[in-house]
């Protein structure tokens, strides 16, 4: 299941109704089409796709992802943006070499970078989607065996110590899912987002507000060398909120919320939308309002949002593991993840087991979008143990092995474009002992008891990770570099139960280890669903019960305070 | 480095246009103030009451200048449709000054490199006609602007007082009379099903061709809705289409270079634009160049006579000359400002008058894109006579005076979305010396004679060009032919060539011009610069000139491809006749 790089989207527009041909053809002959073009250019490249006397693919594999995307913006109960647009790309991975030393992960210049994508006409016409397939194959080759002949010799004077192989091989696989329909209705999301927005009129103090939201279709047909042939029919429809005000004080403040679905029945109702933006317009206007802190060193209870966003953060990023690629140029080198030398070691407390699930597709009847039944590159999905009693035993890996990791989890997901790459699907913690929420309150009361505090900390939501909001007078990212991003609801909770919001906080100091000093696990399990990438491509989603953590260090934004507007909102009164 | 760039390219032969009916329906407003224009006066004077009276430091000017830009896009390929959208945003451009005309915000900053552009991105502003929701937008930008002037104004008398005096010392932005002026507005609908039907049919003739690697027909409709208002009184609102229809395709040599034919048709309106005998012949005329040139032999360099066919004048001379006679090149402290102590001077041969008519909607019956009432500025559009019998008079200026010229005469342009800067419109070279095409070409060949040169080269087709015009680069510039044609000067007929670029400096290229045509031709492009892309045009004759310096351009080193197309194509065409029908 992929979805799109907005750098790829906003370059086009909005859409309209294409007349059909003539011949009106039919969705599945369509999909049949598809399919033919594939077959017959494939077959056509590895019989005789050969450049005078250097080596032939032993591989090749075609994606196409046929779409239909909307994505709109409102402020104030207006449009800001419409945008529907439907398309076809062509990811081309083609190989040449073999299966242990192949063209592959070897950077040289802007070569190396995963593979290579095109634009497809988007009518049913045989020869013109084959004429581009044909095109984009023989530049693809042509940087293929350069790219391998430059492997070579950069290998051919260097040491590498176990090497591991550059491709999996997979058995072939066959899965056809049904195709999903080009049917999403602009004037039905345009007048949602219009009647969510109009509550912000009744909010001067909040001085920015925007929904984004964006309806998907994609339909990817793969085909590949070995004999894999897969369609997989998707949608995905998300809600983002984002808000923006400032303080009596002048710190300029954000929050943001959001809806993710996978079909439009588990979409909440209008009257639900409506509610959910005005609820998030009440809690943005008290988190305006709210205390500030100078700093706290103490004990902190994550719930809500807030856990599936920082096991996100420190557990889902760096759980991915893939060959360290090759630079051509000794001045670059790829960058190592915080989990690299934690293989059987412990990395969560001994109570901990956690799995990598895209197979389950819901949880307490809730869907999950992290869920597919076969990878990006054509692998059947299956369930991996990756923490046992807090011992991190495995990584995720794609259709690459590494050094530590030599068979496939099926976590090969990638976006157009972005190339593909382990990601995590569904990921599910859980613990062998648990608390009701209630006595970790109570448990949270007491170990700020031990530090002369009459509240303990209690966070709700964390800025997303991949937040399209734009940085706000610097609260828009994480504190410092830290590897936790800023929260962006936190509340002082008092022994009476009293929960007071508190702004303008960040993290101090937090690294990975901190997952060890969780000291106390819920027994209700939350299920947080979230996009990965920089612009929002693969869904996924994050199972796991609040947790307490023993001591945090958190203290006041660092931000250049700027002075109220000078003239008050148009929202506000007469003018 | 400031490069700038004419996007579209130039074709080849003045076609005359045979419009066929289409449907188009178009939301037409009549002339009246819209919404929009209402919201925008209403919070510009709750602005105006209040930031003039600030007591930090008061604001003495403020203008919104919003384009609501709606834009359909189809494009097809080999019979089938690419992709067909359409855009829709309103782009809020704020101009908010404090201090006074003499000394504001908006000065350059000097020092520093020549860094200091302001790259914050314009608000966006809801689409419908609510007023609340776009005063909202509106109030916050203000803010934040107004917060930013206040603090560059600070930097800004600092740096006056730090930096040595400025060889220009004139005012930062002009006094001129407010303009009140309600034009029509309107979106038009293009009828996406009949446009798509027939870029299938003009893309699939290049599929037949074996040698056409890609290829693209695609047609593009923009309506530019402005609207603008100022604390001096200003408020204006003015529509403007765009149609515009483009053909390109493309191979590779053996030896690896790719080769690229454009051709575009310009209009108001979708209806306005050619029809299919016109588009289906000049598809047929690029797949016969795209040919003869994939087979022409590789130039060498060369310096020597050469003729510039009228719209690749117009290429030349908006690239060479027109960005350098742009007011704010002549003020800045770290442009080249070639032209900027010449008013007086003969800088072109005196034969030769050059003006600028933002006025002019049309020249002969080609439509000119380069047509406004009023610039970015509230100002309204005039003829600029830049230079007359080869003596320059005059700059393109903004409300950004230049030493020697206080006022602006219409020329301050913006994309929507960056700061407003003198641009071009309709440039339009005239000449008193006019010969007939043919003759020019004798001449030419005479001209060859006399320097002992076995040839000439005539250019037809100049995809735009490259031009430093800023201090830290050479004042040079770079134009890359897309086609041009050897003349011998014995009786062998033209021959093809490929793998030049044009290069010179400016003063002393247009010093070596001859003689001109009597072909006046006219170039319709965009043009990208500092305040973005914006609609333009350039007309000229084709002009001799003794000396043009040629050097070999960058090649790709891909072999074409490998295996042959996956279809049969059944065609080739008969590039025997191209040099003949020059």
């Amino acid at each position: 299941m992929r979805f799109y790089l907005k750098t790829i989207l906003v370059t086009i527009g909005v859409i309209c109704a294409f007349a059909l041909k003539p011949q009106a053809i039919l969705a599945e002959e369509a999909n049949q089409l598809l399919f033919d073009v594939l077959r017959d250019e494939l077959d056509r490249n590895m019989k005789n796709l050969v450049m005078e006397d250097l080596e032939r693919p032993y591989y090749l594999s075609y994606t196409i992802d046929d779409f239909q995307q909307l994505e709109v913006s409102a402020t104030l109960g207006q449009l800001l943006d419409s945008r529907l647009q439907r398309g076809r790309y062509l990811t081309t991975d083609l190989r040449v070499g073999d299966w242990s030393l192949d063209n592959s992960n070897f950077v040289s210049g802007f070569s190396g970078f995963g593979p290579s994508y095109t634009s497809l006409p988007v009518d049913d016409d045989y020869d013109a989607i084959r004429n581009k397939i044909y095109l984009q194959t023989d530049r693809v080759y042509k940087d293929a065996v350069e790219n391998l002949s430059k492997k070579r010799a950069y290998l051919q004077n260097r040491v590498i110590n176990d090497r591991p192989a550059d491709h999996l091989q997979f058995p072939p696989n066959t899965y056809i899912d049904q195709v999903e329909a080009f049917d999403i209705d602009p004037g039905f999301f345009e007048e949602l987002a219009r009647d969510m927005t109009s509550v912000f009129l009744d909010y001067p103090e909040i001085i920015e507000s925007q929904l984004r939201v964006t309806a998907s279709v994609v339909n990817q047909y793969l085909l590949n060398s070995t004999g894999t042939k897969t369609l997989v029919g998707d949608r995905i429809y998300g809600f983002q909120l984002s808000m923006q005000g400032r303080s009596e004080d002048g710190q300029e403040l954000s929050n943001e919320d959001r809806i993710v679905a996978g079909e439009l029945s588990q979409l909440p109702g209008r009257d639900q939308l409506i509610a959910w933006a005005r609820e998030n317009a009440e809690k943005m206007s008290a988190i305006i309002k709210g205390d500030t802190l100078e700093d706290y060193i103490g004990p902190v209870l994550f719930v809500d949002d807030a856990v599936g966003e920082f096991f996100r953060q420190l557990f889902a990023k760096h759980v991915s593991n893939m060959p360290s690629p090759l630079f051509e140029s000794d001045r670059f080198g790829g960058s190592g993840s915080a989990f690299d030398n934690k293989l059987r070691r412990r990395v969560l407390p001994s109570s901990f087991n956690v799995y990598n699930d895209p197979t389950l597709g819901k949880f307490k009847d809730q869907p999950l979008i992290g869920s597919y039944a076969v990878d990006d590159v054509g692998v059947k999905a299956r369930r991996t143990q990756l923490v046992k009693e807090g011992k991190l035993i495995n990584f995720l890996i794609g259709d690459a092995p590494t050094k530590k990791m030599k068979e496939s989890t099926a976590s090969a997901r990638g976006a157009v474009g972005g190339g593909i790459s382990a990601k995590p699907a569904n990921l599910i913690f859980e613990s062998s002992e648990k608390s009701s929420l209630e006595h970790m309150k109570k448990s949270l009361l007491e170990l700020a008891k031990d530090i002369d505090l009459d509240y303990g900390l209690v966070i709700t939501r964390l800025r997303d990770l991949n937040s399209p909001t734009a940085s706000f007078g610097g609260m828009g990212g994480r504190g410092g570099g830290e590897e936790l991003t800023v929260p962006f609801e936190a509340y002082k909770l008092y022994a009476d139960g009293r929960m007071v919001p508190v702004r303008g906080l960040q993290f101090n100091d937090v690294s990975v280890r901190i997952m060890r000093d969780i000291l106390e696990v819920g027994d209700q399990p939350y299920l947080y669903n979230y996009l990965i990438g920089n612009d929002y491509e693969l869904p996924a989603t994050i199972i796991a019960p609040p947790i307490l953590v023993e001591e945090m260090e958190l203290k006041h934004a660092e931000q250049k305070v700027k002075k109220p507007p000078v003239l008050p909102s148009p929202l506000a009164g007469k003018n | 480095m400031k490069w700038k760039k004419l996007l579209s390219r130039a074709g080849l032969l003045s076609l005359t246009a045979i419009t066929i009916p289409m449907m188009v329906a178009a939301t037409a407003h009549a002339a009246e103030p819209q919404p929009l224009l209402k919201a925008m006066k209403a919070e510009l004077d709750r602005s105006v009451e209040a930031l003039s009276h600030a007591d930090t430091i008061p604001m003495y000017f403020l203008s919104y200048h919003v384009v609501d830009s709606k834009q359909h896009d189809i494009s097809a390929s080999y019979g089938a449709i690419m992709k067909a959208t359409v855009d829709h945003d309103r782009l809020l451009d704020i101009d908010l000054r404090v201090g006074d005309y003499e000394l504001d915000n908006t000065r350059e900053i000097r020092g520093g490199f020549g860094f200091d552009f302001n790259f914050g991105a314009s608000p966006q502003l809801p689409l419908g006609d609510a007023e609340k929701a776009i005063r909202a937008v509106i109030w916050d930008a203000t803010d934040k602007e107004y917060k930013s002037a206040i603090e560059r104004y600070a930097k800004i008398r600092t740096n006056v007082q730090v930096m040595v005096e400025r060889e220009d010392t004139s005012a930062d932005f002009s006094r001129e009379v407010p303009n009140v002026y309600i034009g029509e507005v309107q979106f038009t609908e293009l009828d996406t099903a009949s446009w798509s039907q027939r870029l299938r049919d003009y893309s699939e003739i290049f599929k037949e061709y074996p040698f056409v690697e890609s290829s693209e027909v695609r047609v593009l409709h923009t309506d530019d809705n402005r609207y603008f208002v100022s604390s001096e009184g200003s408020e204006i609102q003015e529509g403007q289409s765009y149609s515009r229809l483009m053909i390109n395709c493309s191979g590779t040599c053996d030896d690896g270079m790719r080769i690229n034919r454009y051709e575009t048709f310009d209009a108001e309106t979708p209806d306005g634009l050619p029809g299919d005998e016109v588009v289906v012949a000049a598809i047929h005329r690029l797949i016969d160049e795209l040919e003869a040139l994939l087979n022409a032999p590789l130039a060498e360099p060369y310096a020597g006579p050469a003729i510039l066919v009228n719209r690749a004048t117009g290429v030349y001379f908006h690239e060479i000359f027109g960005h350098r006679i742009e007011g704010h090149r002549q003020k800045s402290e770290t442009e080249g400002q070639t032209f900027a102590k010449k008013v007086g001077e003969k800088i072109l041969p005196e034969f030769i008058d050059v003006y600028d008519d933002p006025t002019l909607e049309n020249f002969q019956s080609e439509f000119l894109r380069g047509y406004y009432k009023y610039d970015d500025e509230g100002v309204q559009s005039e003829r600029v006579t830049v230079v007359k019998n080869g003596v320059l008079k005059e700059f393109l200026l903004s409300r950004s005076p230049v030493a020697g010229f206080t006022k602006s005469n219409g020329h301050g342009r913006t994309q929507g979305g960056r700061d407003v800067v003198s641009r071009q419109g309709n440039l339009m070279v005239k000449s008193s010396k006019e010969y007939p095409f043919d003759q020019l070409v004798e001449m030419l060949k005479a001209e060859c004679r006399n320097q002992g040169k076995p040839y000439g080269l005539i250019f037809y087709d100049i995809s735009g060009g490259f031009t430093t015009t800023n201090r830290f680069g050479p004042q040079s510039f770079k134009v890359i032919p897309l086609l041009v044609y050897k003349v011998y000067t014995d009786d062998r007929p033209m021959e093809p060539i490929r793998g030049v670029d044009i290069v010179g400096t400016p003063l002393s290229s247009f010093a070596k011009i001859i003689a001109t045509g009597d072909d006046y031709g006219t170039f319709n492009g965009t043009c990208g610069a500092e305040s973005g892309w914006v609609p333009v045009s350039a007309t000229a004759p084709s002009v001799l000139v003794s000396e043009l310096e040629v050097e070999k351009k960058f090649k790709e080193q891909e072999k074409p491809p490998i295996l042959p197309p996956p279809y049969e194509p059944t065609k080739t065409s008969d590039a025997g006749n191209i040099g003949g029908e020059r």
